[in-house]
């Protein structure tokens, strides 16, 4: 059997607006933030995204049908969710295309919002959230918003080649990053790393009830993270733990 | 020398891609087989990770909306760990799917095998964040 391996994405933006990608990655952090913004702005679909490397999977809400992979936006905001984890095959196709259409509709920059491993994360109650910014001036950003940088280290997943595609394009690009877990749902981390969005965007979205939902969250999506867990082993995820060679 | 160690290489190339190749089609079969819910048990699967730590395992068990005084673990049999739990508040998808959409999720419940026999004597339970972590030593 042979697949295209292209990815279209069908729809319209909004010029001059932050695209936020929340992709499943570890803890799903991407995912849970994505879907809580989107719920939490009321947040309307406007855009999907087509490709044959998708599972053959269509969502269906309230007798409707939708594609799993979606954006969602507003003047000035935009969201990209997806529902089922990204396949390594769609890593980098779906990167291009999406920093592709983003710099197609004019967007103003690209937040991906992922969550790095940690494998004491139990014994920690409030995660940090560390910020790596595409240049020089969106530093200031996160300095201003009090993001940590993100020093040195391996991130590995669909956010680190969006971030890289929109770094090789020109696109001004942050990545934040939410200390997790890397095989359970961590409502906790997402909630963290939204409280890092609203210093770097100006924006008000309430974590409370993230917070207060956090364990049926975690019921919820038991399905999405053990198929994320699966990908992101075969992305090697681990690689995160790993000091890199050429900075030793 | 250079060459035999070429071949080594290889070889061990080799069964990692098949490590890793049967690892993906054991999984495939799991997720096939297994749903992470029983309807007719009113049962959730949690999710689960395990540890190999030389002589014992660590197994960590992710179970929101429990309390700690409504788990049992134990040795079932002579190789395999059982969890249960009872979840404080019934779990209901209304609008998720066609048979779980009627379902009051009451439990948890999963079963862990493992390669060897365990010590049922050697169980060391703790409860943190919503996290059962169960230490068991090798038999």
């Amino acid at each position: 059997m042979v697949f295209s391996l292209d990815v279209k994405i069908v729809g319209r933006g909004f010029k001059d607006s932050w695209l936020i990608v929340g992709l499943p990655d570890a803890g799903l952090v991407g995912a849970i933030s994505a879907a809580h913004i989107v719920k939490a702005l009321g947040l309307e679909a406007i855009a999907h995204v087509e490709s044959e490397l998708l599972p053959p999977v269509i969502v269906v809400h309230q007798s409707r049908v939708y594609d799993p992979v979606r954006f969602f936006g507003r003047e000035g905001l935009m969201v990209l969710s997806s529902e089922v984890p990204v396949h390594p095959s769609l890593v980098y196709p779906l990167g291009r295309s999406v920093i592709d259409w983003a710099i197609k509709e004019g967007v103003k920059g690209i937040i991906t919002i992922t969550g790095i491993a940690i494998p004491n994360r139990l014994d920690i109650e409030v995660p940090e959230v560390y910020g790596i910014a595409g240049a020089t001036e969106l530093s200031d950003v996160l300095t201003k918003a009090n993001v940590k940088s993100f020093e040195e280290g391996f991130v590995v997943g669909p956010a680190a080649i969006m971030m890289r595609e929109g770094i090789r394009r020109g696109l001004p690009s942050i990545m934040l990053l939410a200390q997790c877990f890397l095989e359970y749902p961590d409502p906790g981390a997402a909630a963290q790393a939204l409280l890092a969005l609203n210093k770097i965007l100006g924006l008000e979205i309430d974590v409370k009830p993230l917070l207060d939902e956090a364990e049926m969250i975690r019921v919820r999506t038991r399905e999405l993270m053990k198929r994320t867990a699966e990908a992101l082993k075969q992305m090697k995820k681990t690689h995160e733990y790993e000091v890199p060679l050429m900075y030793t | 020398m250079f060459r035999r160690r070429m071949l080594f290489q290889s070889i061990s190339d080799l069964i990692e891609e098949l490590r890793e190749e049967v690892d993906r089609l054991t999984s495939l079969i799991e997720e096939f087989d297994e749903p992470m819910w029983d309807a007719r048990e009113c049962c959730l699967t949690p999710l689960s990770s395990i540890r190999d730590l030389g002589d014992e395992y660590e197994v960590v068990v992710d179970l929101p909306l429990v309390d700690k005084g409504k788990i049992n673990v134990y040795v079932e049999g002579e190789d395999a760990l059982k969890v249960e739990a009872e979840i404080k508040e019934k779990v209901k998808f209304e609008r998720w799917g066609t048979i779980q959409r009627s379902t009051e999720f009451s439990r948890y419940r999963k079963v862990i095998r493992f390669p060897e026999p365990l010590d049922p004597t050697s169980l060391r339970v703790s409860f943190k964040q919503g996290f059962l972590i169960v230490r068991v030593r090798k038999a």
